[in-house]
């Protein structure tokens, strides 16, 4: 159980930067996801703090200990890889003792050790099976078995639900999520899968580039990104972005995209000269109505999808989506209204991607 | 956790033992083998090399001196020596062309599963466990007239007149060895193109059958490209390590008759230890060295020309 | 349907034929020695041709096996040759895993190196190993042979199990390490029983080519005390070279041990070359 903080990491291969300066500070007990699209250096983060590579610069600590130049035996982690990297000449029973023996655990301990593990994971009837007998959801079972056996100081993921099927993760996101707070032991978890980052994490950093881009709770990623990256990556089905330029107007700066009025919002700090900015919508937060009760759009393509329909529409030229959990008519086309209340109409600079908030 | 202030610098004694150690860590796993290399390979190379220009004849005590490029231009007017790398040529060329097709061919047979397949493979891989010399004499046995059957059945099947041993023909005696080198080399080429078949995705022939591609087609448009940049190595080592091969030729035919079997290494071999004139034997094996690679570099370059056009 | 059926009924006839061309031609050489070895000296002129004796007998084996020094050569040949089997797959693998898992300076110019030791001539130097042996008092000697097959060994057996320990993923020995291992005890508990199919294919590799060793057992031990069976056999061959049937004996005798290593390996010889050649 311990705090990790990372200060200015900087990780280089040869001339080629993979991660150019992370600061986080994680909390005890904490369950932290990195997520981001390939390449940002989410994985590579995760295996510095393993101990799995080696630091460029910066530094790593576990509690008040600086773990830099420790090696990843000696640092007390526990990591569940992707293809979770079980020893195929063992027994389930034999993964999971292999870290206790080589501590030099007494027997007894180890047998009492392996036996909550497997209890806590369900793994009771597997124990003398070789990994090559075992499904996909068991193996991954048997990896958190592994980790959970040795009692560490924090849980290292690494895109454990990749080779899942959807159901499957779904069900596994619940138990890593209740398992992890039934322990209270801290954890870092990387996926690139936005979904599981927003349902599992008490706090998401979302990487890009080799930096961390926003650290924050999920509501606060998704109400108040702070940049494009962030905005575009996290929410599904995925945000909309809009050309559009701000106008002088009553009360404040008119949004106009193409020759339609979107909305009204304050007048934000930074903006460009040319106040021409991009505008970030959430498919949800788009409101339909009659054509003339709001920005003139023409439906385009329905895409029904249970829970419920994504409408494509061309406003002024630019297509957007929209997400309804209303049931429509079938041949519902034509011209509607879209109404976006102000706080939903996020500004960003086209040029930076940074966001503009209001003074 | 613990490490205060007073434990930082048995800490960091420590920690820097620690990146030491995991500094050296490669070096110290292929070391025994960089030593035991590098004293009783590179270095006596490097001496052997230097022979070449010197006079080194055994038995006789005066010897010793350099002698500068003297060997070099008794090699030059020597006619056994163009004779011998003539034959070398051919040798290597025709045993490694053999080899290989008949090697490929016999992956092809084996790629397929079906019954019996394992015994069979086991069956036609074995000459590889055969020692080389051993398949020499072997086939020095049958092709001799007095205990084995070959100069019988070639007569027989109207290949020769009389039945004299194929080995004492100055024309074709070179055929005895390339016989002897092909049969024993054919289960290596077979096995590692075996290896690099398996390696083709079944996706691409099943394409491929579907845009109605036959099978020399399949073959020519999918196989060789395939087979090519893997096989390019593999044959280039083997062709070096035959131009090498001197057993079969040694046990076979000394090198006759009449050096029409003598290819460069058996020459170095009959001059190193029947003359006993290591230096000039040394100056071939130079002449030899550099033709190879020279060779090898040739074939390297053409590879990267090759590729770099797809 | 039927001509469908009928090209392929001809063609399984074409492939079986075509395979059974090549055991022909791989077994009758091996078969013929077999037949010579047990053809009585008396049939050995007159029934030359024919495909098996009217007569057997085990004559010559014995011959060999009583009166003749057969026995010493293949006692050394069978020391000699696992020794430096052992030695070789110890140090190959040592090597070979340092290919497989590190990034160091100069990896390059070690993998230039070994590829050289395969292109020259092994005559090149004999003189100059002697003159290096002769001063330690390993020419004429067991242990001399032993050094100097594994050198020469080592370069393509390390190769050989780099593409073994290529075939095994790393993230292995990640989670062993994480588990607490330092890397030699993941190598030990981990690695190495996953590649013990490999080195039984390298030991045998080794061994099969330590037992065919010509030149230098000819060379560097000239005491019959200390020579391999394929100088025994070379002697045989000079000194009594009408006597087909006792040498043709001697030659059988001497494929049992390479034969027999082989079969119990070549499946994982073939398995390893495979997994090397995936991984590309």
């Amino acid at each position: 159980m311990a705090a990790i903080s990372i200060r200015a990491l900087r990780k280089s291969y040869g001339d080629v930067p993979v991660l150019r300066g992370i600061d986080l500070e994680i909390r005890d007990g904490e369950f932290v996801v990195l997520v981001g699209p390939s390449g940002c250096g989410k994985s590579t983060l995760l295996r510095l703090i393993a101990g799995l590579e080696e630091i460029t610069s910066g530094e790593i600590r576990i509690g008040e200990r600086v773990i830099n130049q420790l090696p990843a035996k000696d640092r007390d982690l526990a990591m569940v890889f992707q293809s979770y990297a079980l020893y195929p000449h063992m027994t389930v029973r034999e993964n999971m003792s292999f870290s206790l023996k080589l501590r030099r655990m007494p027997a007894a301990q180890i047998d009492a050790a392996v036996a909550g593990a497997s209890a806590k994971l369900g793994l009771q009837s597997l124990m003398e099976r070789r990994p090559r007998a075992l499904s996909g959801g068991q193996k991954q079972r048997v990896a958190m078995g592994r980790a959970l056996v040795r009692d560490p100081k924090a849980f290292l993921f690494d895109e454990p639900l990749s080779n899942l099927d959807a159901r499957l993760r779904e069900q596994m996101r619940y138990e890593i999520r209740r398992l992890q707070r039934d322990l209270g032991t801290t954890s870092i978890y990387v996926t690139h899968d936005q979904i599981e980052a927003m349902t599992m994490a008490d706090r998401i950093v979302a990487m890009n580039d080799g930096l961390a881009q926003q650290i924050g709770a999920p509501a606060e990623l998704y109400d108040n990104p702070s940049n494009l990256f962030v905005a575009g990556f996290i929410g599904s089905p995925a945000i909309n972005f809009l050309d559009a330029v701000l106008l002088e107007g009553p009360g404040g700066a008119l949004v106009m995209v193409g020759s339609e009025r979107l909305g009204t919002v304050p007048w934000p700090q930074g903006l460009p000269a040319d106040r021409r900015v991009t505008v970030g919508l959430r498919p949800e937060r788009i409101v339909m109505g009659p054509a003339s009760a709001g920005a003139p759009a023409q439906i385009d393509l329905l895409e029904p999808m249970g829970l419920g329909t994504v409408i494509h529409l061309n406003l002024a030229g630019q297509i957007l989506k929209l997400f309804t959990t209303d049931r429509l008519q079938e041949h519902c086309r034509g011209i509607v209204g879209l109404c976006v209340q102000s706080a939903d109409i996020l500004l960003f600079d086209p040029r930076s991607g940074l966001r503009l908030r209001a003074a | 956790m613990h490490g205060g202030a007073t434990a930082e610098p048995a800490l960091a004694r420590r920690l820097s033992w620690r990146a030491l150690t995991r500094a050296t860590e490669p070096y110290l796993y292929t070391l025994p083998a960089l030593l035991l290399i590098a004293t009783v390979m590179m270095m006596p190379l490097v001496i052997g090399l230097s022979y070449a220009f010197r006079d080194i004849t055994l038995l006789d005590p005066l010897s010793g001196g350099f002698v500068g490029l003297d060997h070099f231009r008794e090699l030059y007017a020597d006619a056994s020596f163009w004779n011998a790398l003539r034959n070398t040529v051919t040798w290597t060329a025709t045993s490694v062309a053999l080899q290989f097709a008949l090697g490929l061919m016999l992956a092809q047979l084996l790629n397929r599963a079906f019954p019996g397949r394992a015994l069979i493979q086991i069956l036609v891989f074995l000459p590889w466990a055969v020692p080389s010399f051993l398949s020499g004499l072997n086939w020095a046995w049958l092709f001799n007239p007095v205990v084995g059957p070959l100069p019988y059945w070639f007569q027989a099947a109207g290949l020769t007149h009389g039945t004299d041993n194929l080995l004492s023909d100055p024309q074709h005696a070179l055929w005895g060895p390339i016989i002897a080198n092909v049969w024993w080399g054919i289960p290596f080429f077979a096995i590692t193109l075996l290896a690099a078949l398996q390696s083709i995705p079944r996706d691409i022939y099943e394409a491929a059958v579907m845009d109605g591609a036959g099978p020399w087609t399949r073959f020519r448009r999918i196989t060789l490209p395939f087979l090519a940049p893997t096989m390019a190595i593999t044959i280039l080592l083997r062709t070096v390590w035959i131009a090498n091969f001197a057993d079969l030729i040694v046990v076979m035919t000394k090198g006759g008759p009449a050096d029409s079997t003598q290819i460069l290494a058996s020459y170095i071999f009959t001059q190193a230890f029947q003359r006993l004139d290591f230096g000039y034997a040394s100056a071939v094996a130079a002449v030899l060295v550099l033709l190879l690679l020279a060779y090898a570099g040739a074939l390297l370059l053409l590879r990267r020309l090759l590729t770099a056009r797809f | 349907m039927r001509s469908a059926a009928r090209a392929r009924g001809l063609y399984w006839l074409c492939h079986y034929a075509a395979l059974a061309l090549f055991v022909a031609f791989a077994l009758f050489p091996l078969f013929w020695l077999l037949k010579v070895s047990i053809t009585p000296n008396d049939l050995l002129y007159s029934e030359g041709v024919r495909l098996w004796p009217s007569h057997a007998t085990i004559a010559h084996y014995v011959s060999v096996i009583q009166h003749t020094q057969f026995p010493l050569y293949f006692r050394n040949s069978v020391i000699v040759s696992a020794t430096t089997a052992l030695l070789s797959t110890l140090i190959a693998a040592a090597a070979g895993y340092g290919f497989s898992r590190f990034r160091f300076r100069g990896k390059l110019w070690i993998l230039g190196v070994m590829l050289v030791t395969q292109m020259f001539p092994l005559v090149m130097i004999v003189a100059p190993i002697f003159r290096l042996l002769a001063p330690l008092g390993l020419t004429n000697s067991l242990s001399g042979l032993v050094l100097v097959y594994t050198a020469f060994n080592v370069p393509f057996a390390s190769f050989l199990m780099q593409s073994f320990f290529d075939g095994i993923p790393k993230e292995l020995e990640e989670a062993a390490m994480i588990d607490g291992a330092t890397r030699f005890q993941a190598l030990r508990w981990i690695i190495l029983p996953l590649t013990l199919p490999g080195l039984a294919a390298t030991a045998g590799f080794v061994f099969t080519g330590a037992w065919s060793e010509l030149l230098f057992a000819l060379m560097l031990n000239s005491s019959s005390q200390v020579s391999t069976f394929p100088v025994g056999l070379l002697s045989f061959v000079s000194k009594f070279s009408v006597d087909f049937g006792q040498m043709m004996a001697a030659g059988v005798l001497a494929l049992i041990p390479v034969c027999a290593f082989f079969l119990l390996i070549q499946r994982h010889l073939v398995q390893g070359l495979t997994a090397g050649a995936v991984k590309g």
